[in-house]
């Protein structure tokens, strides 16, 4: 790796990438434990109160894992661009935030509720 | 709801299949999880995208610490695929499942054949141009930069042209993704290699950086349309990360024509089945398949 991007790229990534797999293994896993031990789910026996809604830790795992995931490449593009202005490169700074901006008007546009899915 | 096993099952098989024809899985995710596990097409999109992701940043760190990735034509491109993206999730959330199924099968389709060709880019290597020209906006953002080829043990320069062609089709490619949840890396790969006067190697690296960005925008729009099923996420990309981690593996020792043709015979048969499917659902019109409906 040549440059401080370049680093700081990799670590952003490698930093997603396991701790998105590894919240979704062991969300597998909680689920697993009851096929393997023959007992009550462990998985759904810790539960927490999300919206008015039970929901299981093997599930909440899923989601933080998800969350990690969605949040990966945007903060690749955030830190590119701060990187970019820090060395003058204004001209990659402007098209890295321009990126960004599109994820956060995909963001905008799905809060904005004006889209529900046809069937 | 799909089970948990069940979906791990597909994702590694998909993934596996994928890194045979050098894509991520999802063109076998969302035909298999629609055709044999009856999931809804509108579910199994964000699903898949999400699977593109994980497969997406765990190559694309690889990709970097090689010093192969070019991050900056990663995201000029980048501009165009993401909008092409939002475009494509959009419509897809618009339309019926039936279009979306016709849609796909189509799509199907042409990677089937375009299965059959890579056989004749394996043997004979994509050349560099020569007389390369350089348009408006390849000479303003002026990217010039090299890396270091194991395989000829020499540094390999290149200056990026072609930026008009090249966005044109990232732009292709960032729609396919947001309408079908597939990565698009094949479109991506050729464009940069074809038009833009990139090293093979360089936009490969480079379009799995893309991947991430691209199916990461149109998620975020598919996950507050409320059609993320995070079960079924976790285990299709923790599956696909596990098929694409052996497949890549098996690929690089695979010399067989067979199986390339067997894979494009599959493709070609889950193209027949999602038409079929199209065509059942949009107009009662039922012909035979193997698979369940």
């Amino acid at each position: 790796m040549e440059t401080e991007l370049d680093k700081t790229a990799y670590k952003i990534l490698t930093a997603g990438s396991l701790g998105s797999i590894i919240l979704f293994v062991l969300g597998i896993l909680f689920r697993m434990l009851p096929v393997l031990n023959g007992q009550e789910i462990i998985g759904y026996s810790v539960t927490v109160n999300l919206g008015g809604r039970e929901v299981s830790g093997s599930s909440l795992l899923f989601l933080a894992g998800s969350l990690i995931l969605l949040a990966t490449p945007f903060t690749v593009a955030i830190a590119s661009s701060i990187i970019y202005l820090m060395n003058r490169e204004y001209k990659f700074a402007a098209v890295t935030l321009l990126v960004a901006l599109i994820m956060v008007s995909s963001l905008i546009l799905g809060i904005s509720g004006l889209l529900c899915p046809s069937t | 709801m799909i089970n948990l096993f069940l979906s791990v099952l597909v994702g590694v098989i998909s993934g596996f299949l994928g890194s045979l024809i050098g894509s991520g899985g999802g063109v076998f995710l969302v035909p298999f999880l629609t055709l044999l596990c009856n999931v809804p097409i509108h579910k199994t999109i964000p699903a898949s995208l999400m699977a593109v992701i994980a497969t997406s940043t765990s190559g694309a760190s690889s990709y970097i610490k090689q010093g192969i990735t070019n991050i900056k034509l990663a995201f000029l491109l980048e501009v165009a695929t993401t909008l092409g993206a939002l475009t494509g999730s959009v419509i897809a959330l618009l339309l019926s499942s039936w279009v979306l199924f016709l849609v796909f099968s189509l799509l199907l389709f042409y990677i089937a054949v375009s299965t059959f060709r890579v056989r004749s880019i394996e043997e004979k290597p994509i050349q560099k141009r020569q007389n390369v020209k350089v348009d408006a906006l390849s000479r303003i953002f002026d990217i010039r930069d090299w890396y270091y080829d194991r395989a000829l043990k020499r540094k390999v320069s290149y200056r990026v042209s072609g930026m008009n062609e090249g966005l044109a089709l990232a732009f292709i490619a960032g729609v396919g993704s947001g309408l079908l949840g597939i990565g698009g890396g094949v479109i991506k790969v050729g464009a940069m290699n074809i038009f833009m006067n990139v090293p093979i190697k360089v936009a490969v690296g480079t379009s799995q950086l893309m991947l991430g960005v691209t199916a990461s925008t149109s998620a975020l729009l598919y996950l507050l349309a409320g059609l993320m099923d995070f079960d079924l996420i976790a285990s299709l990309a923790t599956g696909t990360i596990i098929g694409t981690f052996f497949g890549s593996r098996v690929m690089n020792r695979l010399r067989s024509r067979t199986i390339k043709w067997m894979i494009a015979l599959l493709l070609g048969y889950l193209a027949y089945s999602m038409f079929a499917k199209g065509l059942l659902l949009g107009f009662g019109i039922e012909i035979p398949t193997i698979t369940r409906r």
